[in-house]
């Protein structure tokens, strides 16, 4: 019995886990801002200092947000036991990144050097409380298992972005590292650690717990579960010595997972339509498309030598835009959209154990969240990503991408504003009915 | 005591927590519920213990667990009928 007061295998209050999820969508309205005021400039490279601000906004501002919230509940979940102090640590951290992004972003785009100071501070400072509670409980206190061990990779993959980020950041300042220099290693480790190792593997060690969980299919097959994000961690160290080499067999570990993700999912009990499973789908199919891009001859994209009848656009901006988009962020989307109604139910059901005639005060899940909104926001996603394809090859096609996120990101918003609404008014509901 | 059982193994979530509940709703004085499920509820454990119950956790695999839940104030009774393994029923 818990005598200490301290809720460690408990699921953190709501509000904790609901305010990075919030915070998610404002920043990729901002970058939808962002690209709108920019113009096609923005395209040109990846070294744009607003192109820079964009893809921050997205890892950072969306999916790092997300899944710094989504740990909170996961932990407890997963591995039964969550972070210590979860109201000082979450509500801080969150604070203090939140500020950090912002800073970082605007860094960027104004190049001034106390924003830079500031981000620099702000989200090592968010980020390093976040890591320090997780690692805590990561390293001294949770059960084994092959998810577990996944986010400990994953973990540790962030802590190395965060180092690098940093010294990036300190080195514009014009504080330099004697043995290290700044090159295209660096940012191409940073990008690849943080979009592989840290989102990367995260995503693939929820999915060995999500989706046996959330739609009862098959446990993985146990080699993938073991050995697919070991495999993919140490890729990232081998890209620095063989990076080419390194590169494909990333890829081509995806594409087992993609595989192995349709597999799964097509093994499923009841095979009741699922928006969840049309974004795991949409992910996997992502992923095989990658693949044959990546191993596409370099002369499909070239423009004299072509086969096509136009040559494909920068192979590192399309490629990677359409990994963070159309697999990261698209499982990001589908995992909030069953999260959102279970969680806000879940909580409210938990309360029934103490006074069981409340059961009757909680809705149905999908009133948190309803079938149709969020098949809605699944092909409004699948139409704003086309459109960042399309600006990729046609930059001036921006304004529509531009559009098409900000209606996309407003309405899951307000799904998840009025989510939240749903649960508090229930909850109040069910403490009067407790007071009379 | 008697022995209800629930089998929430192939249910999605949150209907293995609502039949548990309805369970536990049901359950009389006495009884204890026997939950089969995929895998452990952690978070659900602390708020059992706050409202008043107890439980017990046999882990079979990876994705077979028995849990039995019953009152606190059943504690004796429950390690009774209950030796670490098997639980002997009995309708008295």
């Amino acid at each position: 019995m818990n005598i200490s007061g301290l809720s460690f295998n408990a699921l953190p209050p709501i509000d904790l886990p609901f305010r990075f999820f919030l915070s998610g969508p404002l920043f990729i309205i901002a970058c939808a801002l962002l690209v709108l005021f920019s113009g096609e400039a923005l395209w040109f490279s990846r070294w744009q200092p607003n192109m820079l601000a964009l893809t921050h906004g997205f890892t950072l501002g969306f999916l790092t947000m997300v899944m710094m919230g989504a740990l909170l509940q996961l932990l407890p979940v997963i591995g039964g036991i969550g972070i210590a102090k979860p109201r000082v640590i979450a509500t801080t951290s969150h604070a203090l990144y939140c500020a950090g992004v912002v800073a970082l972003m605007f860094s960027f785009i104004l190049a001034h050097n106390w924003l830079i100071l500031a981000a620099l501070i702000l989200l090592s400072l968010g980020l390093g409380l976040y890591l320090a509670a997780i690692i805590w409980v990561l390293v001294k206190k949770i059960s084994q298992g092959d998810s577990i061990n996944g986010f400990r990779l994953a973990i540790i993959s962030l802590v190395i972005v965060l180092l690098l980020g940093v010294f990036l950041l300190a080195n514009r300042l014009g504080f330099t590292v004697p043995f290290m220099s700044i090159d295209k290693h660096i940012t191409d480790t940073h990008a690849l650690m943080g979009l592989v190792g840290w989102a990367g593997i995260l995503i693939i060690s929820v999915s060995f717990q999500v989706l046996p969980m959330f739609h009862v299919a098959p446990n993985m097959p146990k080699y993938i579960r073991q050995y697919l994000s070991v495999s993919l961690f140490v890729l990232l160290f081998f890209h620095s010595i063989y990076a080419e080499f390194s590169l494909s067999l990333i890829f081509i570990s995806h594409g087992v997972f993609a595989v192995t993700l349709f597999y799964v999912i097509g093994q499923r009990k009841r095979k009741v339509p699922d928006t969840s499973i049309k974004y795991w789908q949409l992910a996997a199919a992502t992923l095989l498309l990658l693949n044959v891009l990546y191993f596409l001859p370099d002369s499909f994209y070239v423009p004299v030598q072509t086969p096509l009848w136009m040559a494909l656009p920068d192979k590192g901006m399309l490629l990677t835009a359409i990994f963070i988009y159309f697999y990261l962020v698209s499982v990001i989307q589908g995992m909030l959209l069953k999260i959102l109604p279970f969680l806000s139910y879940t909580h409210l059901q938990q309360r029934c154990l103490i006074d069981f005639s409340a059961m009757a005060f909680i809705p149905h899940m999908h009133d948190f969240l309803s079938k149709k909104k969020g098949l809605a926001l699944y092909y409004m996603h699948v139409l704003s990503g086309l459109s960042l394809v399309a600006v990729i090859f046609e930059p001036s096609l921006y304004i529509v991408f531009a559009m098409l996120l900000l209606i996309e990101f407003i309405w899951l918003f307000i799904l998840m504003v009025k989510c939240m609404c749903l649960y508090f008014s229930v909850n109040r509901q069910i403490n009067l009915s407790n007071k009379s | 005591m008697k022995l209800v059982s629930v089998d929430v193994s192939e249910l999605v979530p949150p209907e293995p927590m609502t039949v548990i509940l309805t369970a536990l709703a049901r359950l009389n004085k006495g009884e204890c519920l026997l939950v089969a499920h995929r895998r452990q509820p952690f978070p659900l454990y602390e708020k059992l213990l706050q409202a008043g119950w107890a439980y017990h956790c046999q882990t079979h695999e990876d994705d077979n667990i028995f849990l039995y839940i019953y009152r606190k104030i059943d504690l004796l009774l429950f390690e009774h009928h209950f030796d670490g393994k098997t639980f002997q029923e009995t309708n008295t």
